[in-house]
């Protein structure tokens, strides 16, 4: 998908429109270089890259912390998979 | 002929283990957070959590390799699916009410948002009740569980394209309340 000229400056309205895909590590490379250093240089658009990366900061704290006893007991259940996987079964429920 | 293949070309118990551990275990966290996205409860999501080990395990020689985590996602959500029709086959599944559930005030941000350098979890609960529960899956999955945007949507079962116009006018709306509430910055929207 052609996001801007790669030839050229991106314009503010350019950046605005991929800045969540930005914040996200969702903009390949080539793109993403364009819009950090667009960022560098412009204070506005600065701005609301700083103010959607503190909503999205806020939400990451809201992620509950594993529970050590939990993870211990799916790491058992994981091996005993390994060990005793059972009878072939529908395979239904898997994509491809 | 390479270690670990039988002359059918069919991987081995010890192939399959690798792959497993490879692909699978690395995983088991987010399985799990998802299992309890879905069901709610403890004891259901670690009895889904177990189904889903149990048919990628049986699947995994199949597997391409490409997008673990997106393909255990497929099989944790199908596997849900198929366990609630069992149940109540008059249930509907409907991905936006489960993943849009809001999380428990866990009560522990009582202080200031500047000196926690974020949004206190109190008001990010209030002004994610605002949105809808579309919106609201879409940022939890994204923002609160950490999923890529194909991962989303293959949980949520709609296109990538969806899930990224979601998220955009989500976090749009989201940020127009917490600006209004004077938690953010005015910016250029």
């Amino acid at each position: 998908m052609k996001l801007f000229d790669r030839w050229r400056r991106p314009t503010c309205h350019e950046v605005q429109r991929v800045l969540q895909q930005f914040l996200d590590g969702e903009l390949g490379p080539s793109h993403a270089d364009f819009v950090a250093a667009h960022l560098a240089q412009c204070d506005r658009c600065n701005i609301e890259a700083e103010i959607y990366d503190r909503v999205k900061r806020s939400l990451a704290a809201m992620r509950p912390a594993p529970d050590a006893a939990t993870m211990s007991r799916l790491e058992a259940m994981a091996e005993q998979v390994i060990a005793d996987p059972g009878p072939p079964a529908n395979s239904g429920d898997v994509p491809g | 002929m390479t270690e670990g293949t039988d002359p059918t070309g069919i991987p081995e118990e010890p192939d399959r283990a690798a792959l497993f551990r490879r692909w699978v275990m690395p995983e088991l966290e987010l399985l799990h957070a998802m299992a309890m996205r879905l069901t709610r409860n403890p004891h259901d999501a670690e009895d889904l959590v177990q189904d889903t080990l149990l048919k990628a395990h049986r699947a995994i020689d199949r597997f391409d390799g490409r997008y673990p985590r997106a393909w255990l996602l497929t099989i944790l959500r199908n596997t849900h699916i198929n366990r609630i029709r069992k149940k109540s086959p008059q249930l509907a599944f409907d991905p936006d009410a489960l993943f849009g559930q809001l999380p428990a005030d866990q009560g522990r941000d009582t202080v200031a948002d500047d000196a926690l350098d974020r949004i206190a979890d109190p008001t990010m609960v209030a002004a994610l009740s605002r949105l809808s529960a579309a919106h609201r899956s879409v940022l939890a999955l994204v923002d609160i569980d950490g999923l890529s945007y194909l991962e989303a949507a293959e949980l949520l079962d709609v296109p990538i394209g969806t899930v990224m116009s979601r998220l955009h006018r989500a976090r749009t709306r989201l940020r127009g309340i917490l600006e209004r509430g004077g938690h953010v910055r005015k910016g250029l929207s």
